[in-house]
This record gives C-alpha cells, sequence and structure tokens, in this order.
C-alpha cells in the first residue's frame, strides 16, 4: 500500500515536473561582465585596426533626414597606418573628385575645377585624449554583442552601444571578425530610427597598393588652394577660457553623460572665437562664443526662429546636426550638435553666468 | 537637491563657478524650481558684479605736488618729442604712410566692420572636425571637406563638398 502511494506521488511530481513553466516576459539582454568585457575589448581593437590593416574596397554612406535620404558612394584604398584615398563614384556631381588623406592632411582633388584644396586637421595625434575619450564612451554606453552578421562578404561581429542613462541604443558597430575593421555602422536617433549607415559594399585586405594613388603633387593645369586649417583642440580648459579676452560663459545643465572635453581659440576674420567641446563618447556638442557681435551668418539656408530663456534664437538643421545661434550679455552663442532640438534648447538655455 | 536649499556659500561658489559639474547642473535645476533660492541667486550675482566694477574702479590718489611734477615732465616731453616730429623730412613721410595705411584699413575692414558675421558653415565644419578628433569611434582617415577659411573656395565650393554636405561626408563618422 505505502509503495503504491509513493508510486502514485513520484508519478504525479514527474507529470507536474513535465508541465511547461508559463513563458517568462522577453527580458532585455543583459550582458555578463565577461561578455561586456569581449564587447569592450573588441571595441578597442576596432578603433586600432586601421593603423594595422591594409584595404581596397567601396563604401557607401547614406544619412537619413526628417523627409528623405541621401547617399555617397567611394572606392576606397587604404595603406596603414595612415594613407587613404576616396575616389567618388556617385553622387553625379561629385563623380572623379577625389580625397587622399596622409596623416592629418587631406587634398580635396576637385576635377570639376582643376584645383585641390589642401585641408589640415590635427587629428588624434594624441593618444591620451584617445583614451580618455575611449573611457568616457565606456563610462556612458553599454556596449552588447549582438548576433554575427555579414558584410561585404566578412564575417562581422555586431556591437550595440546603449546609452546606460535613457537605455536606448545609440549605434550599432559590424566589427570584421578577423581584422577587427569596422566594417558597417548605424547611428540611431531617440525615437530608434535610422540616422545614418555607413556600410562596406566590396572589401580586400592587401598589402600592394600602387604608392601613386596617394600622389599629391598638382596635376599640369591645376591649382592650389589653402583650406581651413584647424586648430588643435585643447584639455587645459581654463586656460584656453581664460585667454579668451572676454567673460566666458557656458552651460550650467549638459545632458545625462556628457562633460566638457575640450576647447580652443581660433581667430576667423578677425572675431575671435571660443569652442568648447562637450561629449559623451559617442555623441559631441559644440559650443561657439564671441564678444565681436558677430551673429551666425545662415547664407541660403533658411533658420527657422525659436525662443527660450528670453533669447530670439535660429536654428537650422543640417542631416542629424543641428546648429542653435542666439545673443546673450553681449556674447553671440552657437550651439551645434547631433542632439534633438529640445536638449539643444535646454543646454543653451543654461548658457548663464 | 530639488528639496533641499543650497546655502549661501554653496549659491556663492556656483556664482564663481567653484563646483563640480553634477553639482552645478543640480543648483541649475533648483533654481528653475524654486524662486527663494533664485532671488539669493540673483542677488549674490548683483552683488558680484558691484565689488568687480567697485574693483575696477578703485585707484590710489597720489599727492598733487607729485601729480603736479609728473604732468609737467610730461607736457615738457611732449613738447620736445612734437618739435622733432613736425620736421618736414619726418612729417611728409610719416603723413603719407598713415594716409595709406587709413585708406587701405577703411577698404579691406569696412564691410566687416559694419556687419561681423561668422558662417553656419563655418560652425558646422569645425564641430565635424572636433568629432573626428574626440570620438573614438571615428574613421580618422576620413577626410574634412571643409573650405570655409579660404575666402576664394568658400565662396565657390567644389561639387564634392556639396555632396558631402548633403549626404553624410565622414564615412565611418558618426
Amino acid at each position: 500500500m505505502i509503495s503504491a502511494v509513493r508510486l502514485s506521488i513520484a508519478v504525479l511530481a514527474l507529470a507536474i515536473a513535465s508541465v511547461p513553466a508559463p513563458a517568462a516576459p522577453n527580458p532585455a539582454p543583459t550582458p555578463t561582465p565577461s561578455a561586456e568585457r569581449a564587447a569592450q575589448d573588441m571595441l578597442r581593437a576596432c578603433i586600432d585596426a586601421p593603423k594595422i590593416v591594409s584595404y581596397i574596397g567601396e563604401i557607401q554612406t547614406t544619412r537619413w533626414g526628417p523627409n528623405g535620404a541621401s547617399a555617397m558612394l567611394a572606392r576606397i584604398e587604404h595603406e596603414a597606418p595612415d594613407r587613404t584615398r576616396r575616389l567618388y563614384v556617385a553622387p553625379e556631381s561629385a563623380y572623379g573628385d577625389y580625397v587622399v588623406t596622409i596623416g592629418t592632411t587631406s587634398y580635396e582633388f576637385d576635377t570639376k575645377r582643376n584645383r585641390i584644396v589642401e585641408t589640415q586637421n590635427p587629428v588624434l595625434s594624441s593618444q591620451v585624449a584617445l583614451n580618455d575619450n575611449f573611457a568616457l564612451l565606456i563610462a556612458n554606453y553599454r556596449p552588447v554583442l549582438g548576433p554575427n552578421d555579414m558584410v561585404a562578404g566578412r564575417q562581422a561581429a555586431t556591437v550595440s552601444l546603449v546609452n546606460k542613462f535613457t537605455g536606448l541604443r545609440a549605434m550599432r558597430i559590424w566589427i570584421d571578425r578577423q581584422t577587427k575593421l569596422i566594417l558597417a555602422k548605424e547611428t540611431y536617433r531617440p525615437n530608434g530610427a535610422v540616422a545614418t549607415r555607413v556600410r562596406f559594399d566590396d572589401i580586400r585586405y592587401t598589402n600592394e597598393i600602387p604608392p601613386g594613388l596617394f600622389a599629391t603633387s598638382p596635376p599640369s593645369g591645376y591649382t592650389i588652394v589653402l583650406g581651413y586649417r584647424f586648430s588643435t583642440l585643447s584639455t587645459d580648459i581654463d586656460k584656453t577660457t581664460h585667454s579668451a579676452g572676454f567673460e566666458v560663459l557656458g552651460p550650467r545643465f549638459l545632458p545625462d553623460g556628457f562633460s566638457i572635453l575640450s576647447a580652443d581659440i581660433s581667430d576667423l576674420n578677425g572675431i575671435r572665437t571660443l569652442h568648447l567641446v562637450y561629449s559623451d563618447g559617442i555623441r559631441m556638442v559644440s559650443l561657439f562664443e564671441n564678444a565681436s557681435g558677430a551673429a551666425a551668418d545662415f547664407g541660403s539656408a533658411r533658420p527657422v526662429g525659436t525662443r527660450f530663456a528670453n533669447h530670439d534664437a535660429q536654428y537650422v538643421k543640417q542631416g542629424p546636426t543641428t546648429l542653435l545661434a542666439w545673443r546673450d550679455r553681449g556674447l553671440s552663442f552657437a550651439l551645434v550638435g547631433d542632439l534633438d532640438l529640445s536638449e539643444l534648447v535646454a543646454i543653451g538655455a543654461s548658457v548663464a553666468p | 537637491m530639488t528639496s533641499q536649499h543650497p546655502s549661501t556659500d554653496r549659491i556663492v561658489d556656483y556664482v564663481h563657478r567653484e563646483l563640480s559639474p553634477t553639482e552645478d547642473a543640480a543648483l541649475f535645476a533648483h533654481f528653475a524650481e524654486c524662486l527663494h533660492c533664485r532671488a539669493e541667486y540673483d542677488a549674490e550675482l548683483r552683488l558680484t558684479a558691484a565689488l568687480q566694477s567697485a574693483a575696477a574702479a578703485e585707484s590710489l590718489d597720489l599727492p598733487s605736488a607729485v601729480k603736479a611734477e609728473v604732468w609737467s615732465r610730461i607736457r615738457s616731453r611732449e613738447a620736445r618729442g612734437w618739435n622733432f616730429f613736425l620736421r618736414p623730412l619726418i612729417a611728409v613721410p610719416v603723413a603719407v604712410a598713415v594716409a595709406l595705411a587709413a585708406f587701405f584699413a577703411v577698404q579691406t575692414n569696412s564691410p566687416m566692420m559694419a556687419h561681423p558675421m561668422v558662417g553656419a558653415q563655418y560652425y558646422f565644419d569645425v564641430h565635424s572636425a572636433a568629432t573626428r578628433q574626440e570620438n573614438p569611434l571615428t574613421d580618422r582617415s576620413a577626410p574634412v571637406l571643409n573650405v570655409t577659411e579660404a575666402s576664394e573656395v568658400s565662396s565657390n565650393p567644389s561639387p564634392l563638398v556639396d555632396a558631402a554636405r548633403a549626404a553624410a561626408g565622414d564615412d565611418l563618422g558618426r
């Protein structure tokens, strides 16, 4: 009798155990520490990849605005560590033009006007700043490994960067599993819409790139025009702001995760302008100010009027980037960034003594 | 912070930007909600401005005898100096040089003095360049298609620049 009861209990227990548990709600993926660490290592490696690998390929860039999209297609040859040529094949207006970048100098070959525009940008000479900025990115964004994918015939790992404050995915990148080169990248607006996509349609790794491709000597009949000399951004904010020559105002409010990165002063046509750069590691905001009464000249663009904190302001959008300009206390301000207008307005309204 | 009023010392620190960015932002948010603290902040601002203008206006007054002696010496030197410059050999070339300088200064500066402006595209371009410098996930080999500094090109941008501005333009940059 007892054994029959035991048998019944055992059967009942087995039956209960075999009943499937109710389905749990699908939780947001939370990476384990080791998975997050692996994603971080992947990110770190992809930053250094262009210094190591050489390639030839075709790259497509698409940018979505509020009502449409535009795109560029370029053939690209890159010789590590720092020589790159981009030959534009679309749109038609840019067909045949190309840009050779060697280190910090770019030579834009304008084949329609037979001229070369030489532009200096002291990019990234500072590995320390790069490390600091990577640390800022990791502090504000959680890298989440996604499923593998194929891009241009290459096996790619995917990493999403999720904002730790908002929980929103800001960027997704596809990284070549073998070379660690970024093969594709998408950025997203706060509502989830894709803002930009850059993607290799084709890529071939090779060290045999004809050196003549990177020639910068002007072809016969070409003139050389000096483009803008971008200044080196300083991380000594106090020193830079004190040398501005006017009472500098900065924002009292910044979106979560943002902090000031660098500053510089330029004299454009005699207008001494202070440039402050803020970032959360991915998104960037620039605040320009001058005491010369020099307002922003929107040219043929059609700025939209707005009002905040008793200021009459104007803004204009260029793809995902917005410029907001206003005057206050004898200073002219321009705030530029890939943020929503409401965020820029909140920052602008907080620029006060 | 919104439920806790900052002390006067903290408000003074805020006025002088001595707080950490987090504290600074917290006080900024508090002032937006709390009229009492906002009034105290405004009062501190006025006090700071008054102190600064008083400090700027403050000067030490020399005894009148000393001032008289200083002015007397200055005037005697001025007289000698002007006599020297009024010699024709010096005065004529100087007058010509001053006239030329004034002419060219007016020619080159008058439009800008009347309407000083900074092109919006300049701000976009410099921001884009900064993004390349500061964003670790930027493709740093991507060119900055910028022409705002060169006036010749500025008024005549290339099709590539136009296309890049219409499209993304910075490849794997953002």
